[in-house]
C-alpha cells in the first residue's frame, strides 16, 4: 500500500508539472523528463518510441506495409520480455514464410514504457547472420540489467528480420509483456 | 491433437509448492532429485563475454533443441512407471506457439516471472509437440516436462541454451552415457547451474 502511494504520488507529481520539453509526445501530461516507468494503459493509443538518447523515432515497423507488396514475408520470432537472473531479456529469430532465402540478418530491441506514453528504448541485440529457426544458437538476445524488480513494468520486444539477398517485408512485430524489472 | 490442454493445474502443484529456489525452479526443476544434469543444446560460450551475442558457429546439420530434447526423453522412459500419463508445460511467450485464447484465460501454472499452460499426454506424445502447439513448425522444447510419479523433471526454460534435469543417478548416467546427446553434470544450485 505504501508503495502505491508513493507511486501515486510520483505521478500525479508528474502529471501537475506538465512541463512539455524534450521529445514529450504532444498528447502526453507528463513531460519526458518527469516521466517514470509504468505500467502501459490497456487501451492502445498512438505509441511514441525513443531511442537510448530520447530522441523520438519512427515506431519499429511502421513501413512495413509499403513493402509487402515487393517481396516474401518472413516469419518474424520474437518472445516476450521476460526476467532472468538480475535481467529482463528478449530473444528473436525468424523462420522463412515466403521467403526462400537460407540465412537473414536479424536483431531485436527492447523498449520500457514511461508514464508519459512513450517506449524508450533500453537495450538492443547485435544484428546476427541466421539461419532459420531450430533453437537456441538461432537466436538474437536484446539483455538490460533491472535497477529494481519491486515493480511491474510494461515491456516490448522488437523483432527486425532482414532477409538476405530478398526484399522482405521488414516488419518488427514485438510481444508485450508486464516484468518486474525496472531500467532507468 | 494428442496432447490435451489441461483446465486443471493441480497436476503442477509439486513445482509450485516445491520451495525451491526461482531460478533453480524453472531451469532445473524441483530441488531433492539424487542427480542433476544439462543437456546442452549448443556448446557453452568459451567465457565470460561470449553467453549471448552467437559466437557459436553451428553446423548445418546441428539438431534442433526440440529432437534433442525428443531423445533425451526417450531416454527417461525407461525410468518412470508411468510413461502414459506426463506433463508438459508451455510458456506463453512465444510468438510461435501462442496459448490458445481459452487457454490463455486460465488457469495457468504461474512461477516466479513465468506462466504456463500445462498439457497431459503420453510421453511418446512428444513426437507431436511441434504439430500440437507449433503449427507444424520448429518451436522450442516444453517449458517442463515430467511424469506422474515424478521420478524425473526436464526443465528448459526460454533463457539458457541448455535443458536441465533431476532424475536418480542411473537416469543422468544414461543421459551422460548417451554419444549423440551433450549431457554433463550439474549442479542446480551453482550459477545458472554450475557444472560439477
Amino acid at each position: 500500500m505504501i508503495k502505491k502511494s508513493i507511486r501515486a504520488a510520483v505521478v500525479l507529481s508528474a502529471v501537475l508539472a506538465a512541463t512539455v520539453v524534450g521529445a514529450t509526445p504532444a498528447t502526453a501530461a507528463v513531460s519526458y523528463q518527469d516521466a517514470v516507468p509504468g505500467l502501459a494503459p490497456a487501451e492502445a493509443t498512438d505509441a511514441v518510441y525513443l531511442d537510448l538518447q530520447g530522441n523520438r523515432i519512427d515506431e519499429p515497423g511502421s513501413a512495413a506495409s509499403e513493402q509487402a507488396a515487393l517481396g516474401c514475408t518472413p516469419e518474424s520470432g520474437r518472445d516476450n520480455p521476460h526476467y532472468s537472473s538480475g535481467d529482463v531479456s528478449g530473444h528473436g529469430w525468424w523462420k522463412k514464410g515466403t521467403c526462400t532465402a537460407a540465412t537473414a540478418h536479424v536483431f531485436n530491441c527492447l523498449y520500457e514504457w514511461y508514464t508519459d506514453g512513450s517506449w524508450r528504448q533500453k537495450a538492443c541485440s547485435t544484428t546476427r547472420q541466421l539461419r532459420p529457426y531450430t533453437g537456441s544458437g538461432d537466436r538474437a538476445v536484446a539483455r538490460a540489467t533491472c535497477n529494481s524488480t519491486g515493480q511491474t513494468i510494461s515491456w516490448r520486444n522488437h523483432v527486425d528480420v532482414d532477409v538476405d539477398g530478398q526484399v522482405d517485408s521488414s516488419e518488427k512485430p514485438y510481444n508485450q509483456a508486464n516484468v518486474n524489472c525496472v531500467v532507468n | 491433437m494428442r496432447l490435451g490442454y489441461c483446465p486443471d493445474t493441480a497436476a503442477a502443484d509439486w513445482l509450485v509448492r516445491s520451495g525451491t529456489p526461482a531460478e533453480q525452479l524453472i531451469t532445473f526443476g524441483p530441488s531433492g532429485f539424487e542427480a542433476f544434469a544439462r543437456l546442452r543444446f549448443i556448446p557453452d560460450p568459451p567465457g565470460p563475454g561470449h553467453g549471448d551475442q552467437g559466437c557459436t558457429d553451428l553446423p548445418d546439420d546441428h539438431p534442433s533443441d526440440i529432437a534433442q530434447t525428443r531423445r533425451a526423453l526417450r531416454l527417461l522412459a525407461a525410468f518412470t512407471s508411468t510413461p502414459q500419463e506426463c506433463y508438459f508445460c508451455l510458456w506463453e511467450g512465444y510468438s510461435d506457439a501462442p496459448l490458445p485464447p481459452e487457454v490463455r484465460q486460465g488457469p495457468l501454472v504461474e512461477l516466479p516471472h513465468r506462466r504456463y499452460a500445462l498439457l497431459r499426454g503420453a510421453l511418446t506424445d512428444i513426437d507431436a509437440w511441434e504439430a500440437d502447439v507449433g503449427r507444424g513448425q520448429t518451436i522450442a522444447p516444453p517449458a517442463f516436462v515430467w511424469p506422474a510419479d515424478h521420478r524425473w523433471c526436464l526443465a528448459s526454460d526460454v533463457d539458457p541454451d541448455w535443458a536441465g534435469i533431476g532424475a536418480e543417478h542411473a537416469a543422468i548416467e544414461a543421459l551422460l552415457a548417451d554419444p549423440q546427446l551433450d549431457v554433463v553434470p550439474a549442479h542446480p544450485t551453482g550459477t545458472h547451474g554450475a557444472d560439477l
